[in-house]
């Protein structure tokens, strides 16, 4: 009744240099342990598309519980032996501070817009 | 004088019902004074111990009895979460996890709850229920008057 069920999308980047080896997954909603599945559908799309980059878009999400950022680690995980890199944007001030906590930007980086994550992501590539 | 009032909450053993929690606590701590930013780590505190009563102490049980109380001090607010402890005896002592080894995949990635909460409120540990049986995890947030305004 209360929860805000997650809902996912994924889009490439916007412009001429959109490619599908770059891809935002935009959350929407809380993220918790009942949006693993789409959280991980989400993922696996953009990697069956051949995504290098993945950046999640955390500007709708108000709510996030740590069965959410073990979502995220597992998320993590999985990229890092796959060789692709995660990039977190627009992450309120508060959740900044509980994934520093939990080290998760050591694998993760967190930009303040995704015109700065997408800049991020294009110097890597 | 005694400063000292309460506010007790039951709510239903399922995710999301700590929501109400959060929300009751962060409206009693507003109305103390304590800045916002301590406001929304108290919110986090109060949401995954909830989650963790309701996964742990109740075992996902949507029957069983969760229960939250707000003890309100003068320069002090204490909440107590309170379970059925069904799933036995809580820890003696909170254990930081091993983030490398998660992050590396060699830990599972979850049992991070205790380890936020500890780092978000002045004291977090479980205490001796005060009534009856079961596991009663304690948070306290103290004013800080230099950083906070009083009410």
């Amino acid at each position: 009744m209360l929860r805000k069920d997650l809902k996912v999308d994924i889009r490439k980047v916007a412009g001429p240099a959109a490619s599908a080896a770059m891809q935002i997954i935009d959350l929407q909603g809380d993220v918790n342990s009942t949006g693993e599945a789409a959280i991980k559908q989400a993922y696996n799309t953009a990697t069956t598309e051949g995504a290098r980059h993945i950046l999640f878009n955390f500007e709708k999400v108000d709510y996030i519980n740590t069965s959410g950022i073990a979502v995220l680690i597992s998320i993590v995980m999985e990229a890092q032996k796959a060789q692709q890199k995660v990039l977190l944007f627009q992450v309120n001030r508060h959740y900044q501070k509980i994934f520093d906590l939990v080290r998760l930007p050591m694998y993760a980086k967190i930009y303040n817009s995704e015109v700065e994550a997408v800049a991020a992501a294009r110097a890597e590539s | 004088m005694d400063y000292r009032k309460t506010v007790e909450l039951k709510i239903p053993n399922e995710a999301g019902y700590e929501k109400i929690a959060m929300k009751l606590a962060a409206s009693v701590a507003e109305g103390m004074g304590f800045a916002p930013e301590r406001v929304e780590d108290l919110k986090t505190a109060v949401s995954e111990a909830c989650l963790n009563a309701m996964q742990h102490g109740n075992q996902d049980d949507v029957t069983a009895r969760l229960f939250v109380i707000l003890t309100i001090e003068a320069s002090s607010l204490a909440i107590d979460v309170k379970d059925e402890g069904r799933g036995g005896r809580p820890p003696e002592t909170i254990e930081s996890p091993d983030m490398e080894k998660k992050l590396a995949g060699l830990q599972k990635p979850r049992g991070l709850g205790l380890f936020v909460i500890q780092h978000l409120v002045d004291e977090a540990m479980f205490v001796a229920p005060d009534v009856g049986e079961g596991n009663q995890f304690r948070m306290v947030i103290r004013l800080e008057p230099h950083k906070e305004q009083s009410c």
